[in-house]
């Protein structure tokens, strides 16, 4: 048994010294992998990331690499040490609220390792994570917006998919402090244009039951809502065909549904969905990498991008002036300008407690 | 409160009700045909994703429904059937290669889905067809009952004839006895030639064919596109709608309707500003209780049969 142990030993120590060796011989280009808590192709947030990370691969000429974890919780730690072990990476790219202790673990751990957090905040204060460097786009900004637009279609009286009460919906994938960012943005929105309108919100409970997803925005056209907002990754599309079955609309999220669905063909359903909530978070992912090629990383900085800047925005296609009237989009845009000046100050559920988030919900109904 | 009222006692809210059950009876269906032929099944829910994808996959390529409906099976089927003979062929656990053959099911969807149209997501970009939904002549004008039962998708009927065709099969057909028989006594069965591999292999085709319409309605019906995992557990609940049914057809399809009403009631009080954590709850609590009270039955039942023979025995004395 001894033997067999130390002959393994041995085994793992030449095969490690001589593909180090190897290594070395190899010319030095930079390695950047990406963590991807959930999977690509979800056409929305995880494809946005890689899609970032691949422009600057091409432009800058870095090796990049996608691990994905299928949004299990057991992987988060071990890929984490995996990688940092393997000290085969320039960069780690993780993003996300729920793989945001792990990275903190292993940013902790390996002090010489670098990190890129995406759409995550972290707390720099105590002079930790000087390995590390957070960008965020304020969700609760676009949110917002997409908030007022759906406060003000309810209340529209020419439009024949609307009815007379002005209630609004939201329909979240699982309950977390992103989607509940955008919850909130999306409450004071609405609120902000009219403080009579009800927001009617429910969470699927998973990012994958698009069956339940539907059930769950139908319920809540019947309740009388005419707008749903759909923050739910590939379960949101259940919301999607559930406007298109009641014959309501949908807002999408991450990027421009109505254009996704238009480039399928698919133009019933494009014309179901005003507008889409879109997060740039490519945009500001590539900055990021075009920073870390030119050695220019503000390394232990946090940086939040909404409206201002461009990390997020409200789509505005073809459809949503379709469905939208001049008059309401002037009134968003007014809003924008305010955020974007910073006379409107937008809460972020992001920090926040339990109880402190429920008081913004309880405004929901009233 | 007043709108709790308005969102459930309305006719919207009981054809919700059967829609969101179809799935539920469908592979409540399959798990007691194959219950009865003796076999303990889990893979039911990589039977149904594997048919989903079929079912969209098909449709699309050929702009055909019936290839769609056609390779849906197929794809569904064949999962039985690997499950069939490495449990009744080589022997292997049931319990994991049903574990595995539903990790299959997640993760070969989305490799064939990728294969083909260079996504992991969702078939939105598949021209896939849908099954049509069916106004019953004279009873979509009853008032209330025309209402709840008509405009349905065409696989919700088909999954309340499964239930008479089930029935039927098991009790009242050649087939359906030996596939009882095997499922209780396969010794005995064998002894009066009955080839037992062969029939529990038969109840598992019909099984594996039964819960593919199911999938077939999730991608075909429910919703007009797949999207990857989208039986999120759909499969599981049918064998414990099949457990408390206590494997009669009725009591099963009984049990299918009454997990559906509680998946509806909790979509309806989520957004009545319930918790949601609490809400998303009650279709499990309501599995629990209702399995722990067939215990308590079955429990009862036993102990009841005992005394009886006490009884019997004490008189003959």
């Amino acid at each position: 048994m001894k033997k067999l142990l130390l002959v393994l030993v041995a085994l793992v120590l030449t095969t490690v010294s001589l593909t180090s060796c190897a290594k070395k011989v190899e010319p030095k280009t930079l390695k950047v992998v990406v963590v991807i808590n959930t999977n690509l192709g979800d056409k929305a947030f995880s494809d946005l990331v890689w899609g970032g990370v691949q422009k600057a691969a091409a432009e800058f000429d870095f090796e990049i690499k996608a691990v994905e974890l299928g949004g299990d919780p057991t992987k988060q730690e071990p890929t984490l040490t995996e990688l940092c072990d393997s000290k085969e990476w320039d960069l780690i790219v993780a993003g996300t609220f729920n793989l945001l202790e792990a990275t903190k673990k292993a940013a902790e751990k390996y002090p010489d390792q670098k990190f890129l957090v995406y759409d995550a905040a972290i707390n720099y204060a105590d002079g930790k994570f000087k390995n590390v460097v957070s960008v965020l786009s304020k969700q609760n900004e676009g949110s917002y917006l997409a908030g007022a637009l759906a406060a003000l279609l309810t209340k529209s009286t020419t439009d024949p998919l609307v009815n007379d009460e002005k209630i609004i919906g939201f329909v979240g994938g699982g309950e977390n402090a992103a989607i509940n960012d955008f919850l909130i943005g999306y409450i004071e929105g609405a609120k902000a244009v009219d403080p009579a309108t009800k927001i009617l919100f429910s969470y699927v409970g998973n990012f994958t039951d698009s069956a339940k997803a539907k059930e769950l925005a139908l319920a809540q056209f019947q309740q009388g809502a005419d707008i749903v907002f759909a923050v739910a990754s590939s379960a949101g599309f259940g919301v999607y065909d559930a406007a298109k079955t009641a014959d309501k609309y949908a807002i999408g999220v991450d990027q421009d549904k109505a254009l996704q669905f238009k480039a399928v063909g698919d133009i019933v359903q494009a014309k179901h969905i005003p507008t889409s909530v879109v997060k740039n978070l490519d945009v500001l992912i590539y900055e990021k990498l075009s920073q870390f090629v030119k050695k220019t990383m503000p390394w232990g900085t946090h940086e939040a991008v909404g409206l201002k800047g461009n990390g997020m925005a409200l789509a505005n296609n073809e459809y949503t002036k379709l469905i939208v009237s001049a008059d309401i989009l002037a009134q968003v845009e007014a809003l924008k300008a305010k955020i974007v000046a910073g006379t409107t100050v937008v809460p972020t559920a992001i920090g926040l407690t339990t109880e402190q988030i429920q008081v913004y919900k309880d405004k929901a109904g009233q | 409160m007043d709108v709790i009222f308005k969102s459930i006692f309305s006719t919207v809210f009981f054809y919700t009700i059967l829609r969101v059950a179809t799935p539920l009876i469908f592979v409540s269906m399959a798990a007691l045909i194959v219950r009865k032929g003796g076999i303990m099944c889990i893979a039911f829910e990589g039977m149904m994703l594997f048919a989903a994808l079929g079912g969209v996959i098909g449709s699309a390529l050929t702009q055909n429904l019936f290839v769609g409906l056609l390779l849906g099976t197929i794809f569904g089927v064949t999962i039985a059937m690997i499950f069939a003979y490495f449990v009744l062929v080589l022997q292997s656990n049931n319990v994991l290669t049903g574990l595995a053959l539903n990790i299959l099911g997640s993760g070969g969807t989305v490799f064939l889905l990728f294969a083909l149209t260079g996504e992991k997501g969702t078939s939105s970009s598949l021209r896939s067809l849908q099954v049509p939904h069916w106004n019953i002549p004279i009873i979509k004008d009853i008032p209330i009952l025309g209402e709840i039962i008509s405009g349905h998708n065409l696989f919700t009927y088909l999954a309340f004839l499964t239930v008479i065709l089930v029935y039927i099969l098991v009790y009242k057909t050649r087939l359906g006895l030996r596939i009882r028989s095997v499922g209780e006594n396969p010794q005995a069965a064998e002894s009066v030639g009955i080839k037992v591999i062969r029939t529990k292999v038969i109840s598992l085709l019909i099984g594996g064919l039964i819960a593919s319409f199911g999938g077939m309605y999730m991608s075909m019906g429910y919703l007009p596109f797949f999207t990857r995992d989208m039986m999120s557990g759909r499969g599981f609940i049918g064998i414990a709608a099949q457990n408390l049914g206590g494997g009669i057809p009725l009591n099963t399809m009984l049990s299918a309707m009454l997990f559906g009403s509680a998946e509806a009631v909790s979509n309806v009080f989520q957004s009545l500003r319930l918790p949601s954590e609490f809400v998303q709850m009650l279709p499990y609590i309501v599995t629990i209780v209702g399995l722990i009270s067939i215990g308590g039955v079955k429990k009862e039942s036993k102990s009841k049969i005992k005394r009886i023979k006490e009884i019997k025995e004490s008189t003959h004395e």
